[in-house]
């Protein structure tokens, strides 16, 4: 690219055109490059406003585009700092002092950038790619955003300036704005408008036209519709390739796709195998109830197999910043604050396990969002491999009498949680009846189906098979036996038919106590149990699988604990204080799920393809468009070289001019063959000055002469030679980059043969 | 066009004419680098001007040679020489010869004048008058002249070696575009180098540089060269290169007049010699190159004014940027 640079230039003479030597430009050039430069970046970052829903990230981005592009103009006016292209480093000193005024102001009491400052800005930049990962477009501009783009696209300011400036490369440049475009056709492709598009490929053509504009020559026109061409091809042509990364509309209830989040219900018979006893984590807990660590409740139940219910995300829902109090908990609920010391080993989960109900997540990364609707915790792209972390929860601990006297539920509200698929065997209505007959209260019936599944009528085997469907749930019931899996199943199911809205927790038991409140769990202490709704006092956890894992039922669903009520309440004021303590949790949590939009966009979110995956696809195809020049240029020199004598001996002399221009040196067609062959012989070895000697005569002979005579071609692998001799004597003389560049971006795709001398 | 249907065209021109003429050249040239020290493009030119069959204009200021490299070349091929010294007054009998009336055969009986020779050295021909030098230069272009109505053949083969000193000498009449078109190349000797002048001064003092020179030749083998030379093969790729060699020069912005059709076969004439010299059967872009600026300089009127100069280097860019094929 810098040839034609020299063309505009009538008192520029022979000597090839170094891309630095070009002073030749009259004195404006400098700010005119720079002025195409600043409304270039300046239409890519509107581009990226796909991506935002607001436009208040703007102003600072724009005001760093300036600052860059003004201070490179301004230092480049100096010829000493011009002639070594040293601006750059310049412009980097302004781009970092500009980021901390301008992302982080307040961290500078004094107006003086300080390290604290650049250790805010840090610390705000991985806030940033933390949003990115939990947000979907088109998000609020957080700070976090904001400053991520303000300091990348300065950079790219930076170095597109310094490409454009400095080495007069502004195709280089824009495969940079390619770069920024990337980001909202990866992040934010559906939102893509016509006018992001007519931003970023005006923002194409200006850089290409950067050098033209300062030169005024008419070839522009030409390479303007190139470049629009290729920037329309890109515009278009990436979100169709890359994968659709927000795509994740909500599908019916029921399909196992509807929630990517793997369904640990599902891993249950394999988990509990005897010789699964790999300790999954450690934990420490002063909770005499010993709890179960959940990792999600499932609800959703087709007839088959149990599933988490569609996620309600918030993508800012995030887990360390506390989770609300659990739907349901009435105020004179006893409830219980505890911590829980967590330290997972070998679990790959992508849920938190965490004793119900988690109120607040320490140690943990910003990506662990939660649900609130069953205070799930879920990693947004983030496994809870290796996790440590501290749950301070909330331990619901309802009296019998305050859950025997919980009103019915109103069904409307808890659809969800009581229905029943249309094939259900009547059976399991049925017996829920018999068993619960008697019963006076949903408590009552709840702990008479507790009861009767823990009694010896039935027997804990791991046998069963591993499903809980209708069918098995019957087989179950006549079988009467099973493991968890059937117990909870038929415990929530049966449930359902009588009116209480059910589910079914699954995670991990209590464990094995080693002393001194500490706990070890192993994979084979997976485990499900049925939760049951009681109004005021939530969603209570049952325990009717009598043996395997399980541990004993909690105290609330014990027969006879009517008697020990007051007991219990004995009990209640040591920890009266935290029960006060509560009631300021939010219990607006989830409002944000009445707005069907928010529902939409934080339903994409967390259930996306891996973020890394669309990142490593958008980096394939972008170096697979960076391989297309060269490929072609590959392609084109094959097609030379072969064919028949007479195609390929003109083939040899094109392969070479290809070579020369690649290698940014003339090629000026008013030569003869003789006149390149004396030019290109010096720097070649002695075998390949022969062969270009041989070359040069077939030619001539062909052209001017009496056609080729028999072996006066060079054979195929005789010009292969030849063409691979002059290309490694051309690129000897070529600084690194340039060779680069030869490589990637051969220049004889474009580049016609030296102009014209004048 | 394929190698053999060329051959239709053309008699015979084998690899042993080639080298046969290429020996008779650098024979030549040898024997005029003796005399002419340190002039091997003059010289080259001259031969090359001479098998094309063409004439060659000499430029240059008095006293370099140009009269000396005129008979060094009459000189090798054995042939007659003759000079004529071109002056205001000079008739156009004066050089074509007259009709005189023979008392005794009572009838008219030609006086050949001096054009008739092999090599006609046409001395400062710029400072005869223009009716002089058109009968000059009609002898040049037909090979004939005619006198009251007969036709006299020119001896072959014939040569025109024209001097001209530079234009802005006093008492000259400008040779005419036309006219100046005739001549195949026009070149100058200009000034020998220190060594060469030294040696010049050490030789030419006492003895007569040409009484040396042997005649090399045979004017029937420098004819018969000629012929063969026609043969050599130019194909449709290097006549399109003359011809937008010719087209640049009228499309020039820099050329008032550009050059003519026969500047075309000039060229390619010359450039048939070249490549005979050069051992092939076929012309290339080299050799059309080689004598442009030679063949095509005195024949192109720049705008900025006629200067020798200045249309040189109009032609030089021109070959550098037209392209070849």
């Amino acid at each position: 690219m810098t040839a034609p640079s020299s063309a505009p230039a009538p008192q520029q003479t022979a000597p090839p055109p170094e891309p630095r030597a070009s002073g030749d430009n009259a004195p404006a050039a400098p700010w005119v490059a720079a002025c195409a430069t600043a409304v270039a970046m300046g239409l890519a970052a509107v581009s990226v406003s796909a991506v935002f829903a607001d436009w208040a990230w703007l102003v600072p981005t724009l005001v760093m585009i300036v600052l860059v592009v003004g201070s490179g103009a301004l230092l480049r006016t100096v010829p000493a700092i011009r002639a070594t292209g040293s601006a750059v480093l310049g412009q980097c000193l302004v781009a970092a002092i500009a980021a901390l005024y301008l992302c982080v102001p307040s961290a500078m009491p004094f107006g003086v950038p300080t390290p604290a400052a650049a250790g805010e800005l840090f610390s705000l930049l991985g806030q940033g790619v933390d949003d990115i990962y939990s947000t979907v477009a088109p998000a609020p501009s957080t700070p976090g955003f904001t400053a991520i783009l303000v300091v990348g696209i300065g950079l790219i300011s930076i170095l597109i300036d310094g490409l454009v400036s400095d080495l007069r490369a502004p195709k280089m440049g824009g495969i940079l704005l390619l770069l920024i475009w990337v980001i909202p056709v990866i992040v934010a492709g559906p939102q893509l408008q016509w006018h992001h598009f007519a931003a970023i490929g005006c923002a194409f053509v200006i850089l290409m036209l950067s050098r033209y504009l300062a030169a005024r020559v008419q070839r522009a026109a030409a390479f303007s519709v190139v470049a629009g061409a290729l920037a329309l091809l890109l515009g278009v042509g990436l979100p169709l390739v890359l994968p659709p990364v927000a795509q994740r509309p909500q599908q019916p209830l029921g399909s196992p796709e509807d929630i990517t989040v793997v369904n640990p219900f599902l891993d249950l018979h394999a988990d509990l195998d005897p010789s699964n006893d790999d300790v999954v984590l450690r934990y420490s807990s002063d909770d005499p109830l010993a709890p179960p660590l959940r990792l999600t409740s499932v609800s959703a139940f087709d007839g088959t197999t149990w599933m988490p219910e569609p996620f309600d995300i918030d993508p800012f829902a995030v887990a360390v910043d506390g989770l609300p109090r659990p739907n349901g908990v009435a105020a004179d609920t006893p409830v219980v604050d505890r911590t829980a010391q967590i330290s997972v080993e070998g679990l790959d989960e992508q849920h938190l396990p965490a004793p119900y109900a988690p109120a607040t997540v320490d140690g943990v990364e910003r990506r662990w969002i939660y649900d609130p609707a069953t205070l799930t915790i879920v990693g947004n792209g983030v496994l809870s491999t290796d996790a440590q972390y501290t749950v301070g929860y909330r331990s619901i601990e309802p009296t019998p009498r305050q859950l025997a006297d919980a009103p019915a539920v109103d069904a409307a509200q808890f659809e969800s949680t009581l229905a029943l698929p249309d094939d259900m065997p009547e059976v399991i209505g049925e017996t829920a009846e018999t068993v619960t007959a008697g019963s006076e209260n949903q408590w009552e019936s709840a702990v008479a189906l507790q009861d009767w599944l823990r009694s010896d009528e039935f027997e804990y085997s791991l046998d069963a098979p591993a499903d809980a469907s209708g069918s098995a749930l019957e087989d179950f019931l006549r079988d009467r036996r099973g493991y968890c899996v059937q117990f909870s199943g038929a415990m929530t199911a049966m449930a359902r038919t009588l009116g209480i809205p059910a589910r079914i927790g699954v995670g991990f038991t209590a464990g094995t106590p080693t002393g001194d409140g500490e706990y070890e769990v192993r994979m084979n202490q997976a485990h499900a149990w049925p939760e049951l709704y009681f109004e005021g006092a939530g969603w209570v956890r049952f325990e009717p699988t009598p043996g395997g894992p399980a541990g004993d039922p909690p105290p609330w669903t014990a027969e006879g604990s009517e008697g020990q009520d007051e007991e219990d309440a004995t009990d209640e004021p040591a920890e009266g204080a935290s029960e006060e303590s509560t009631p300021d949790a939010p219990e607006s949590a989830p409002e944000e799920t009445t707005d069907p939009e928010a529902v939409e966009d934080a339903q994409e979110s967390g259930t996306g393809v891996p973020v890394w995956l669309a990142v490593v696809a958008a980096v394939l195809v972008v170096l697979l468009l960076l391989a297309v020049p060269a490929l072609v240029r590959l392609v084109k020199r094959r097609t030379r070289l072969s064919g028949d004598d007479t195609a390929r001996t003109e083939g040899v002399w094109e392969e070479i001019a290809a070579a020369t221009i690649d290698a940014g040196l003339p090629w000026d067609r008013s030569r003869t063959l003789r006149d390149h062959e004396e030019r290109i012989t010096p720097d070649l070895e002695s075998e390949d000055a022969r062969l270009l000697e041989r070359a040069t005569e077939a030619a001539e002979a062909l052209r001017y002469g009496d056609g080729l005579e028999e072996g006066a071609a060079l054979s195929r692998a005789d010009a292969e030679r030849l063409t691979r001799g002059i290309r490694t004597a051309q690129s000897r003389t070529l600084r690194p980059w340039a060779r680069l560049r030869a490589a990637v971006l051969p220049r004889s795709l474009v580049s016609k043969p030296e102009a014209p001398r004048s | 066009m394929r190698w053999w249907e060329r051959m239709g065209s053309m008699t015979a021109l084998g690899n042993e004419h080639i080298t046969h003429i290429q020996a008779i050249a650098q024979k030549s040239r040898s024997a005029m680098n003796t005399v002419l020290d340190g002039k091997d493009h003059a010289v080259r030119t001259a031969l090359i001007t001479l098998f094309a069959g063409g004439h060659l204009l000499l430029e240059d200021v008095p006293g370099v040679g140009k009269t000396l490299l005129a008979k060094a070349l009459g000189r090798v091929v054995g042939g007659s020489v003759r000079r004529i010294q071109f002056t205001p007054d000079l008739l156009p009998s004066d050089v074509v010869g007259v009709s005189i009336f023979n008392q005794e055969t009572r009838a008219f009986e030609f006086r050949a004048g001096p054009v008739f020779a092999n090599v006609v050295i046409a001395d400062e021909i710029n400072r005869a008058s223009p009716k002089t030098q058109s009968a000059m230069l009609e002898c040049m272009a037909e090979n004939q002249a005619s006198v009251d109505g007969t036709t006299y053949r020119m001896p072959q083969p014939f040569m025109v070696v024209a001097t001209q000193n530079p234009v802005d000498m006093e008492g000259t009449y400008t040779l005419p575009e036309a006219q100046r078109d005739r001549f195949t190349a026009r070149i100058s000797i200009g000034y020998p180098s220190t060594q060469a002048e030294m040696d010049m001064l050490d030789h030419h003092v006492d003895h007569d540089p040409l009484s040396r020179t042997p005649a090399v030749t045979t004017l029937e083998e420098v004819t018969q060269a000629r012929d063969l030379i026609r043969h050599v093969a130019a194909s449709p790729e290097l006549r399109a290169y003359v011809v937008s060699l010719l087209d640049a020069t009228r499309s020039d912005p820099a050329v008032a007049l550009g050059a003519s059709p026969r500047a075309g076969v000039q060229l390619l004439r010359t450039a048939k010699v070249m490549a005979v010299l050069a051992g092939r059967g076929y012309a290339t872009p080299d050799d059309v190159q080689a004598l442009a600026v030679d063949v095509l300089a005195h024949r192109i009127v720049p705008r900025e004014g006629d200067d020798p100069q200045l249309a040189a280097s109009l032609v030089r860019d021109i070959v550098r940027r037209v392209p070849v094929r």
